[in-house]
């Protein structure tokens, strides 16, 4: 080691530790800042935070996982370097969880945060959702799904809807599963021996370091609906209780893994505060109310495929625009705010399409859930008395939340 | 292991978790203490500046974007404020400035809170030996691990001169201290 190197690591090595009273002085000081009296409680005892080993359910489930590999004949107390673990572990030590409580920090370009708790009956079956968006473009928002009926809050636009839509429930309860981290743990375990899946774990030999699994998910089956590229998930599994405390998501990105966000879990049944899945109570009384399943919008599927109805959709509404009949576009068009109807008009008015030159097949978008498609199209437009031709670009079509049998068109149809 | 965890903190944070604010101090606490210990050599007044970018931050959460390296950040609190505390006793009292630039005391004082090492103490004293910069570039190297990029941006100089400046430091810092941390 040459001197430089050699001073650099002394100095490195040198240490100092804050004292206590400087601590319980910093501790006052963000208590003050805040202006929150939970604050000090908070940092002033540290290690009243529930751990997860002082659960009573987690005592249980662990006592379970014990009795159960007894009768198994699993070994856990094997000798050092024994690959102890395995993925039934975590999926037994989660049986029987009620609230579950965690966050989502996505590292995309618009960064987000999500919060998010589910409950579960007695059976075991998802009763109550609640997600939590925050730093989102478009604002904060909250959505509620509760015994089959959504409710869904945007704080920066002061609105609060509500819908019952069958699909919408399956993606909640699927939302659920994919990310209650026990079940995630189980699925990949069902996955994997079907080959959509691979898992490698990594027990450490120093038994206080975290149990890593990585599992890599084959491109389309990383979401429910839509398509997806290679994804891979590092799943964080505490040594001792066996659940997972942190999932970090990756996709495959010309060859290399992209971090996405990472999960985080730090609560396995706790109470949850009395009205955090009544959105109604929750939300001040200037948020307007919009009830989805009032309104009249949309075009009907028929017997037609989501190919065929998206295409149509899209026509429907272009031979709307063209003959300027502009109820009929606004409607299948859609909207959520019947005050809104007047903007999209004033919209629509400045559009002088005078013909379709083509609409193409629709496409999946990437890495998109929501089940819609885009649909190329091409018109004419009369722009200063001259006609030219318009790719408009970023046209969907897609279901009408709250009422799965009708389509609707979304873009922006702005040149 | 926790790679995202930083900006997972920040996100619970700027959520009112107050508890993620408290992980960030505990985790952040020391190494910004030794750092600012070795650029004021001064236990008290390295508190002081800890305490005060503690503070900033928690008070200015909402303009924090979870993207960026935290540990740089406050690193680069603690820089910038010493530096402001500096132009304000430069403004305002010429004493000031060799206050804040005074040799550590040998014995720590009651109130002093920052439990210090001999060997801390000597680093911090043969730091002042040092001219601003290259203590800067010296103590953002190897406390706050930051690249002679960052440095340069920090100090408004080319990253040469910012390698340079901390060749120079380690040097002397050598000569000065002669084996003795």
């Amino acid at each position: 080691m040459n001197p430089a190197e050699n001073i650099k690591n002394q100095i490195k090595n040198l240490r100092t530790q804050a004292s206590a009273e400087f601590d319980e002085k910093m501790y006052r000081k963000f208590q003050q800042a805040l202006g929150k009296e939970k604050a000090y409680t908070a940092f002033q005892n540290p290690n009243t935070l529930r751990l997860i080993m002082h659960s009573r359910i987690t005592k249980l489930a662990t006592a379970a996982v014990i009795a159960i590999a007894a009768v198994l004949g699993i070994t856990f107390l094997g000798p050092p370097g024994t690959a102890a673990y395995a993925l039934e572990q975590t999926i037994e030590a989660g049986q029987g969880v009620r609230y579950l409580h965690f966050y989502f920090s996505s590292l995309d370009s618009n960064t987000t945060f999500k919060e998010a708790w589910l409950e579960y009956d007695d059976n075991g079956q998802i009763k109550n959702t609640r997600v939590n968006w925050y730093n989102q473009p478009s604002g904060d928002m909250v959505a509620v799904w509760k015994e089959g009926r959504t409710q869904y809050w945007n704080k920066k636009e002061k609105t609060l809807r509500f819908f019952e839509d069958e699909i919408y429930t399956k993606k909640c309860v699927a939302f659920a599963k994919r990310y209650d981290p026990t079940r995630t743990v189980e699925n990949m375990y069902y996955l994997e021996r079907k080959g959509d899946v691979k898992i490698e774990i990594e027990e450490p030999a120093e038994k206080s370091k975290p149990i890593i699994l990585t599992c890599t998910w084959l491109p389309n089956t990383f979401i429910t609906e839509g398509t997806s590229p290679q994804m891979r998930e590092i799943v964080f599994v505490d040594p001792v209780t066996k659940l997972v405390t942190s999932i970090e998501v990756y996709k495959l990105e010309e060859g290399e893994y992209e971090a996405c966000g990472v999960w985080e879990y730090p609560d396995y049944d706790t109470l949850f505060e009395p009205g955090i899945f009544d959105l109604e109570e929750e939300a001040p009384a200037d948020v307007k109310r919009l009830d989805l399943m009032t309104l009249d919008i949309g075009l009907e599927r028929t017997d037609l495929t989501k190919e065929e109805i998206a295409v149509k959709a899209v026509r429907s509404f272009l031979e709307a625009l063209i003959a300027k009949d502009y109820d009929r576009a606004i409607k299948i068009y859609g909207y959520e705010d019947p005050d809104d109807k007047e903007g999209l008009l004033k919209r629509f008015e400045k559009l002088n399409i005078v013909r379709i030159i083509s609409i193409d097949e629709p496409i999946v978008p990437r890495l998109d859930a929501r089940g819609e498609l885009e649909v190329p199209c091409k018109v004419e437009l009369e722009e200063d008395g001259q006609i030219i031709e318009w790719q408009i670009d970023g046209v969907f079509a897609q279901r009408v939340i709250g009422h799965p049998n009708r389509w609707c068109v979304k873009g922006k149809f702005e040149k | 292991m926790k790679i995202l965890e930083d900006r997972l903190l920040i996100g619970r944070f700027k959520t009112g978790d107050t508890e993620a604010l408290r992980r960030i101090y505990e985790k952040y606490k020391n190494s910004l203490l030794k750092l600012a210990i070795v650029l004021v050599n001064d236990a008290n007044r390295a508190e002081d500046v800890v305490h005060d970018v503690f503070l900033s931050f928690a008070k200015s959460i909402e303009r924090i974007q979870p993207r960026g390296n935290l540990k740089n950040y406050l690193a680069t609190s603690v820089v910038n404020r010493i530096r402001s505390i500096r132009r304000d006793a430069a403004r305002h009292n010429t004493e000031q400035i060799r206050d804040i630039d005074c040799r550590l005391c040998d014995l720590p004082r009651p109130e002093q809170w920052a439990i210090l090492s001999e060997e801390l103490t000597l680093l911090s004293s043969a730091m002042r030996e040092l001219p601003e910069e290259q203590r800067e570039a010296v103590a953002l190297r190897i406390e706050g691990n930051m690249s002679f990029k960052k440095i340069a941006e920090i100090q408004n100089v080319p990253a040469n001169t910012a390698k340079g400046r901390f060749r120079y430091g380690i040097d002397k810092l050598r000569s000065t201290l002669n084996g003795k941390v």
